[in-house]
C-alpha cells in the first residue's frame, strides 16, 4: 500500500464528512486456502500414536508458512470482489464498490482494513458481511 | 466470513495516529516518534526550530568516517518511516540517506539536529479540513546543489484542496547543464505524479473540478511547457519536453507561475532559515492539532515549548 493512497482516501472522506471506520481480522493468516502442496511434521503433543512417521497436509495456511499473507490476500480479495468491490489498478490494496447511489472504498494492509464509503449504513452492512 | 474486531472510528493505523475535531482530521506519530526519541537517548534534548541548517550541503567525503555506521543507519532507517505524517522532515531525511552506505561523523551531527528538531515537534502533524476536490502541486528544483556530482535536487507537494497529499525530495538521476534544465525535470516529476494521481481520481469516478495546476517560480520552464519553440539546447530533454506538452495539450495540467516567496516545494529541495522554514511548514499544513481553529496562537507556542519527554501539558485558553 502507497501512503500517498491511505492520505488521498482519508482526504477524501474528511472532504465528503464520510465515516471513516477502522477494522481488524483476527489470526488473519489462518484464513488463507493454501493452492500448493504443503507437507509438516506432526505438532508436538498432538502426534498420532498409530501412524507417528506420517505428516500433515494442511489445507489452509498457518503463521511462518511463505505462503501465508499471499494465501491471506487472495482469500479476503476474492471475497471483496464476490461482494461487487473491484481492485484498484493503481494501487492493488484499494478496493472500490461504486454504484449510482453509493460508493465504498477499502483500504487492506494484512489484516488492518480501513472502510470509508457516502453511506454509513451501507458501511456497517458490509462490515458485517464479512 | 471472518472474526473481525471493528475498532469503529479510524483512530490508529499503521502507527499512525488520527485525531478528530470539529474541523478535520488531525494524523500524526506521536507514539512512533517519542519511541525513537527515547531509543537514541534524545528525549532530553534541546528542541531546534529547524532539521537542516540554511545553506547546508552534506558532502560525501568531508571528516571522518563513523565508527558505528549500524546506528546510523538504524536511525536514518526509522526516519523514512516517519515521513507517513511528516514531509517536513523529507528534505533532511533525504540528504541523510544518501550516506548510508559510508557516513561520516558530519552526518552523524546532521542526523542529532533532525532528531532535536523532531523534539521540538513531537505532536505534530498534517491536518485535513474539508476542501475542494481539486488538485494543485507545487514543484522546485535546486540547481547542481550536490557538492560531490553537482546532480540537482527534485521537490514537489501535491495538494488535494488544502490537504497535501503527496510529496517528494529527491536527488535527480542525471546532471544538469542549466537550472531551466534542472526545473524541466522536477516538472516532469511532478506531471508523472499529477498523472497517477489523475488515474486513481479515474479509477475512484472522482471528477476534479478543473485541471490541476502546476505551480513553478521559472518562467523558463514555463514558457518551455506552453510554447511550441523548440531550442537546440534543449534538445538533450526531449522525452521529458515531450511528456509534459502532451498533459498540457490535454488540459490534464496548467503550469502557472508563483513568486519564489511562496513557493511551497522549496522546502524539499534546500535547507532554510528557521523563519522561513516555519513559514513554508505551515504552508505544508503540518501542525499541531488546533484545540480550537479560533483558538489562541499563544496557547500552541507555549504547548510546543512545554513538550517534555513527550508529554504535553496544555494550559486552558484565556
Amino acid at each position: 500500500m502507497k501512503p500517498t493512497t491511505i492520505r488521498l482516501i482519508l482526504s477524501l472522506a474528511v472532504s465528503f464528512k464520510w465515516n471513516i471506520r477502522q477494522l481488524d481480522v483476527s489470526n488473519a493468516f489462518l484464513h488463507g486456502i493454501l493452492d500448493e502442496e504443503v507437507y509438516m511434521e506432526q505438532p508436538k503433543g498432538y502426534e498420532n500414536q498409530t501412524f507417528p512417521d506420517n505428516v500433515c497436509y494442511p489445507h489452509k495456511s498457518l503463521y511462518g508458512l511463505k505462503q501465508a499473507p499471499r494465501a491471506w490476500f487472495k482469500r479476503l480479495s476474492q471475497q471483496l470482489i464476490d461482494f461487487g468491490f473491484s481492485e484498484s489498478k493503481m494501487d492493488y490494496s484499494l478496493f472500490t464498490y461504486i454504484s449510482d447511489t453509493l460508493r465504498v472504498f477499502v483500504l487492506i494492509y494484512v489484516d488492518d482494513i480501513i472502510i470509508t464509503g457516502s453511506n454509513s449504513q451501507a458501511v456497517h452492512y458490509f462490515i458485517a458481511q464479512l | 466470513m471472518f472474526p473481525i474486531k471493528d475498532f469503529g472510528e479510524l483512530s490508529y493505523f499503521l502507527g499512525v495516529e488520527a485525531l478528530w475535531n470539529q474541523d478535520g482530521l488531525h494524523l500524526r506519530q506521536t507514539k512512533y516518534i517519542t519511541d525513537m526519541l527515547n531509543n537514541t537517548y534524545m528525549l532530553g534534548a534541546r528542541p531546534l526550530r529547524c532539521p537542516s541548517s540554511s545553506g547546508s550541503k552534506l558532502s560525501s567525503t568531508a571528516g571522518d568516517l563513523l565508527e558505528n555506521p549500524t546506528e546510523y543507519r538504524r536511525v536514518v532507517g526509522a526516519f523514512q518511516y516517519c515521513t507517513i505524517t511528516r514531509p517536513d522532515i523529507s528534505y533532511s531525511m533525504n540528504q541523510l540517506c544518501q550516506f548510508m552506505h559510508s557516513p561520516h561523523e558530519i552526518h552523524w551531527i546532521a542526523v542529532k539536529r533532525v532528531l532535536r528538531y523532531l523534539k521540538g515537534t513531537i505532536e505534530f502533524g498534517l491536518l485535513y479540513i474539508p476542501g475542494t476536490i481539486t488538485m494543485h502541486a507545487y514543484y522546485d528544483s535546486d540547481w547542481a546543489n550536490n557538492p560531490d556530482d553537482r546532480r540537482s535536487t527534485t521537490g514537489y507537494g501535491v495538494f488535494l484542496g488544502t490537504n497535501l497529499i503527496s510529496w517528494c525530495s529527491k536527488r535527480q538521476s542525471v546532471v544538469s547543464r542549466s537550472s531551466t534544465e534542472a526545473e524541466y525535470r522536477s516538472m516532469t516529476h511532478t506531471t508523472a505524479e499529477l498523472y497517477w494521481l489523475y488515474m486513481l481520481f479515474q479509477e475512484l469516478q472522482i471528477t476534479l473540478s478543473t485541471a490541476s495546476s502546476l505551480w513553478c517560480d521559472n518562467v523558463n520552464a514555463i514558457a518551455l511547457a506552453s510554447n511550441l519553440v523548440f531550442h537546440s539546447h534543449t534538445k538533450h530533454i526531449e522525452i521529458d519536453y515531450h511528456f509534459v506538452r502532451e498533459k498540457v495539450v490535454n488540459h490534464d495540467i496548467q503550469v502557472q507561475h508563483t513568486s519564489t516567496q511562496d513557493q511551497i516545494a522549496d522546502v524539499f529541495t534546500k535547507g532554510h532559515t528557521a523563519n522561513q522554514y516555519c513559514f513554508l511548514r505551515d504552508k505544508l499544513c503540518v501542525c499541531l492539532l488546533p484545540h480550537n481553529l479560533k483558538g489562541d496562537v499563544r496557547v500552541l507556542n507555549s504547548i510546543t515549548t512545554s513538550a517534555k519527554l513527550g508529554t504535553i501539558k496544555t494550559e486552558p485558553s484565556t
